[in-house]
């Protein structure tokens, strides 16, 4: 690649996106800086779209060995079987450092977090992207009433309206759901839905 | 087309005269179509064009006349593994200071088999490689204003315009 030099053609935008789609994220992240044009294209939904099926056919798994957000004890396997830790990212600064998170759950390599000072608090949800280390904090949508209340929250993807969701469903107890609440991360807003009859739910691939 | 043939004559971009066997031809749709449109016999003297240049096509043809086979039948995996290491070598050779045309041309004979490679290679080959480099193959011009590299810096502490 050294030797193109001038007497390169212009390769059509077609081309150029089918080539950039095949590279880590990480070189995309330096690429931005190339031209206006490539930083748009890089958050373009077609394009990162195009990009998660490209790279779909390597997968990663990401796991936690532990609960503490301090250490944030997060790794990634990769597809060439490569273990490696995830830094700690910005958005976590604004959580105390002594809070304890779980993983709601991921999708197309998004994860998102709920954290919380300890088990009795009101909790945090966090959005996360562990490879540009951007971050969006979610406001919880009603205060919740530890000592009563439950609570099951779910995280996914709408290929519906290429959006991805937080779910979250209140109950004075295990069988009986008082409301439901749902997250678009394209919106940030939270709204309500009418649920009448919701008998047993489970969540499967972050999809109810 | 007669069954007799076996073996077409195209003309490159260039002017220049190639042989590629029927069986290879077919891995590129256009002219598989050409292929059951038109007359390839002995004694018909039409040599259609391909627009392509010489040094290009004829790495498409040694592609296509080494991928024809298993194309054609079906292999199995030992040759399939073999096919992967020699696409290996093909696009280390001489093959990368035309690796732009080589992509022009299997997107525009369709051969989505040399095309996804050479997309891949490019792509093998752009992540060991500077921004400037970047600019300089795709010609693509810095239009980033002064103020707006500015902000990106301190959005993503690190990033280089360079």
């Amino acid at each position: 690649m050294e030797r193109i030099n001038g007497a390169a053609p212009y390769l059509p935008e077609e081309i150029i996106i089918n080539i950039l789609k095949r590279l880590p994220v990480k070189s995309l992240i330096r690429f931005r800086c190339v031209c206006k044009h490539w930083e748009n294209l890089f958050k373009n939904p077609f394009f990162i779209a195009a990009h998660l099926c490209q790279s779909n056919q390597n997968p990663s798994f990401i796991f936690s060995h532990d609960y503490l957000l301090n250490t944030l004890p997060l790794r990634l396997l990769d597809c060439e079987m490569q273990l490696r830790d995830v830094q700690k990212a910005r958005p976590f600064d604004s959580f105390a450092s002594r809070s304890c998170f779980n993983i709601v759950g991921s999708s197309n390599g998004l994860l998102c977090f709920v954290i919380r000072l300890c088990p009795r608090f009101p909790f945090s949800l966090l959005i996360w992207n562990p490879v540009t280390g951007d971050g969006r904090e979610v406001p919880v949508s009603r205060i919740v009433d530890m000592d009563k209340d439950h609570y099951v929250l779910g995280f996914g993807f709408s290929p519906l309206d290429n959006d991805y969701k937080i779910v979250s469903i209140y109950g004075k107890n295990r069988s009986v759901v008082s409301g439901v609440d749902l997250y678009s991360l394209s919106r940030d807003s939270w709204k309500e839905i009418e649920v009448r009859n919701l008998g047993n739910l489970s969540l499967v691939n972050g999809l109810l | 087309m007669s069954s007799s043939v076996e073996a077409i004559t195209v003309l490159s971009s260039d002017g220049d005269e190639f042989k590629i066997t029927v069986s290879a031809a077919k891995l590129s749709k256009p002219l598989n179509w050409m292929l059951e449109d038109v007359c390839f016999s002995d004694d018909c003297d039409e040599v259609p064009t391909i627009e392509v240049n010489s040094k290009t096509l004829v790495k498409v043809i040694e592609y296509c006349e080494k991928h024809a086979p298993r194309a054609n039948s079906g292999a199995s995996d030992s040759d399939a593994e073999e096919l992967k290491k020699w696409d290996i070598e093909f696009m280390k050779m001489d093959v990368k200071d035309i690796l732009f045309h080589i992509l022009m041309a299997a997107n525009y004979l369709h051969m989505e088999g040399l095309y996804d490679l050479a997309c891949q290679t490019a792509a093998d080959l752009m992540k060991g490689m500077t921004v400037s480099q970047i600019r300089k193959i795709f010609h693509i011009k810095n239009d980033f204003s002064s103020e707006e590299q500015e902000q990106l810096r301190r959005q993503h502490p690190g990033c280089s315009f360079d």
